[in-house]
């Protein structure tokens, strides 16, 4: 009788969680598929007859959507690229090093997680000033070309892989690079997924370094250009904004399909729970 | 393993193409057109104006700045308060743009700040007979000087203003023409939701319509000298209970500002007969009135014991460092964007008012109030308006008395101890 209850109990725990996720994305396809007076009707409809796809070619025709959208990947795959090549040594290094002031070290790269980005806004915002970057694409990869949270969740798996191993290696005169990206990082590899995957949607939905650090259009990426589309129709077009979000969701959600089977294992691995 | 690491390889590889192709793109304030050095300016601008203001920079290249060798340049930044953070920002790292638009409330921060350039001079110096600084309304001025020096000239300006849909007014048998007075509107209200089941008024809490209806009763959230807070009175005490009692009766659709998006929803579907907005938004409610099939009428704020709008917008300002030449040729800018047939441009686009008294004898205008006299009676009410505070600390106080405001009338916090703690709060702010 308990275990029934027990298990009925965390059924509807799960639909509670489940529907506290899907209802924003539910609500987000649903808007984008209204007319503007079904989006304003009340009470609200929670289904559609007859759905408005057009709203996703005005969306895609009232801004410069392929030049956001090519900009978005480049400074997406250009931090991705950039995260793997400071991250995974600094982790490295600070799981299987001892070196004079280590804790202290590792201590201020996790706290750099507890600074909000506007407060460094000011500074990083004058040195690429004065390097002459920005409104170039190096102004929104150079401040996200690395990630704290990376190296602490990396460093992590990497202490888990068994020191016989490395030692293995190292007596089959294998260098650090090589056990790194040989054996570390394959060991790693649902870290390493799940680290990929955050960073992914972290970059590609960044809001407010692409706002800030830009000033023309040139290197505007697409959560900037989306915000424009509420200009259109008069200022009143939340159904044209969500159909917007929804293409700019789309990769996303591919990238997550993609990644599913490695992010769950390695939330299982490396006990963040 | 060996195909992933090739992959990434290439992706960087690509990457770093890009931004060499992009980096180099060089950016030069200056450039030799037909043997003659044209003079390249950058100009900021903010919210979604991008037609007119792109329309109107391309006037400007193609005319006077044609003639005198001058190239405009201008850039949407997002919202006010963005404009402002980059400004500061790029002003540091010497990269600020020659001009910018500034929220009226910020021209006081900036021009304190020594960030502008005084414009004293080059308006004293003004020959040309199309720029006249007594030819724009008086209540438009205030905010362009800072301890009596000019330092912007206004752009886009609204005020707030009272949006009728006189067809459901007129269903409930009420004379839009007399809804003048806080009574009568008060009235207008209570007949509408007697007569369709509707709300009088949609009404989200801000302080701009909370200033607006202190200032129609005689008072102001700042004194006069820009130093004291003065909330903690009867003033406000009867503007809340104003809008306390037509809530409580059903006649007002009252909300925090977190929820505006409900005064959209009830104008679309017509179940607000009223409703305060600023006067930018007055083309696109043209438009939702012809979509929605309702006929629309502005009015003045409704009178207390006096008339008064606040206003809003914003105005251009020089950034401060340039040479003379630069100076001048910004100058061009700043009398054309800001002339009579810019302003009444910019008005039609828009819905910002015409900054210029003489924009009422301009022909195109003439037509236009003719065919929306909505847009005259915003011009009207100038006549009434007054500027924005100037303290810097007003800025972040308006947060503040619209959070207590919202708490006193919607959710019924104590109204003593809540204006006094915002009193308390405001001087802290203003004396900063």
């Amino acid at each position: 009788m308990a275990n029934i209850l027990r298990k009925s109990s965390r059924g509807v725990i799960n639909i509670i969680l489940f529907l506290i996720f899907f209802i924003p994305f539910y609500w987000m396809a649903l808007t984008s598929i209204k007319s503007i007076g079904q989006v304003m009707q009340f009470p609200p409809a929670f289904f559609v007859s007859k759905p408005r796809f057009e709203n996703f070619i005005t969306a895609f025709e009232s801004i410069e959507f392929l030049h956001y959208l090519k900009n978005s990947v480049v400074v997406t795959v250009c931090v991705m690229a950039a995260q793997l090549l400071t991250v995974v040594p600094a982790a490295y290094a600070f799981a299987r090093f001892d070196f004079k002031g280590k804790g202290a070290m590792f201590g201020m790269v996790l706290a750099t997680t507890m600074i909000p980005a506007q407060m460094i806004f000011l500074p990083v915002f004058v040195i690429l000033s004065k390097a002459h970057l920005i409104n170039t694409y190096w102004s929104l990869i150079l401040p996200q070309a690395t990630s704290a949270f990376g190296i602490f969740m990396l460093r992590q798996s990497f202490m888990q892989v068994p020191k016989e191993l490395i030692e293995a290696a190292r007596l089959d005169k294998a260098g650090e690079m090589k056990i790194m990206f040989k054996i570390m990082l394959p060991m790693s590899k649902s870290t390493v997924s799940t680290l990929a995957l955050l960073n992914f949607i972290g970059t590609w939905n960044d809001y407010f370094w692409a706002k800030v650090l830009t000033t023309t259009d040139a290197v505007k990426t697409l959560p900037v250009g989306i915000t424009s589309l509420s200009n259109v129709d008069g200022g009143i077009a939340q159904h044209i904004v969500m159909a917007g979000n929804v293409l700019m969701l789309l990769p996303i959600l591919i990238a997550f399909v993609l990644a599913q089977k490695q992010i769950l294992k390695a939330f299982s691995y490396t006990g963040v729970k | 393993m060996k195909h992933l690491a090739k992959r990434i390889l290439c992706a960087v590889l690509a990457c770093a193409m890009m931004f060499t192709a992009t980096a180099c793109g060089g950016d030069d304030s200056s450039s030799a057109q037909g043997g003659g050095e044209t003079i390249e300016l950058t100009f900021w601008y903010a919210n979604s104006v991008d037609d007119y203001v792109q329309g109107a920079v391309e006037r400007f290249n193609s005319t006077v700045g044609a003639e005198k060798g001058i190239h405009v340049t201008a850039e949407n930044q997002g919202a006010y308060t963005d404009v402002d953070q980059k400004l500061q920002a790029s002003y540091l790292a010497g990269t600020a743009p020659d001009m910018t638009v500034l929220e009226i409330a910020s021209v006081g921060l900036f021009g304190d700040g020594g960030m502008l350039q005084s414009l004293d001079e080059l308006a004293a110096g003004e020959s040309d007979e199309t720029f006249d600084l007594n030819d724009f309304h008086e209540g438009l001025l205030y905010n362009c000087y800072v301890n009596d020096t000019l330092y912007s000239v206004p752009f886009l300006r609204s005020t707030s203003l009272l949006y009728l849909n006189t067809t459901m007014l007129e269903e409930a048998g009420v004379d839009p023409a007399s809804i003048t007075t806080w009574d009568s509107f008060a009235e207008a209200c209570e007949k509408v939701h007697r007569e369709t089941g509707k709300y009088g008024v949609s009404y989200p809490i801000n302080y701009w319509y909370t200033e607006a209806f202190m200032l129609t009763n005689g008072g102001f959230p700042i004194s006069d000298d820009g130093k004291v807070c003065t909330v903690d009175n009867e003033v406000s005490r009867a503007v809340n209970s104003y809008w306390m009692d037509l809530m409580d009766k059903g006649r007002a659709h009252v909300y925090a500002y977190a929820e505006a998006d409900k005064m959209t929803s009830d104008i679309i579907n017509q179940d607000t007969a009223m409703w305060f907005s600023s006067t930018g938004g007055l083309t696109s409610y043209i438009e939702v009135a012809q979509e929605n099939g309702f006929e629309l009428q502005t009015a003045f704020i409704p009178r207390g014991t006096q008339q008064g709008t606040t206003t809003g917008g914003c105005n251009i300002a020089m950034v401060a460092g340039m040479d003379e030449e630069r100076q001048a040729a910004c100058w061009e800018f700043m009398k054309f964007m800001s002339s009579v047939d810019e302003t009444v441009e910019a008005c039609i686009s828009t819905g910002y008012v015409a900054t210029r008294k003489s924009a009422l004898e301009n022909e195109k205008m003439k037509q236009w109030n003719e065919q929306y006299p909505q847009y005259e009676v915003a011009l009207n009410q100038l006549s009434v308006a007054k500027g924005r505070p100037n303290n810097p600390g007003y800025t972040e106080f308006q947060v503040e008395i619209t959070n207590a405001i919202a708490e006193i009338t919607v959710n019924r916090a104590d109204e003593d101890a809540t204006l006094a703690a915002l009193e308390r709060k405001g001087n802290e702010l203003f004396n900063e």
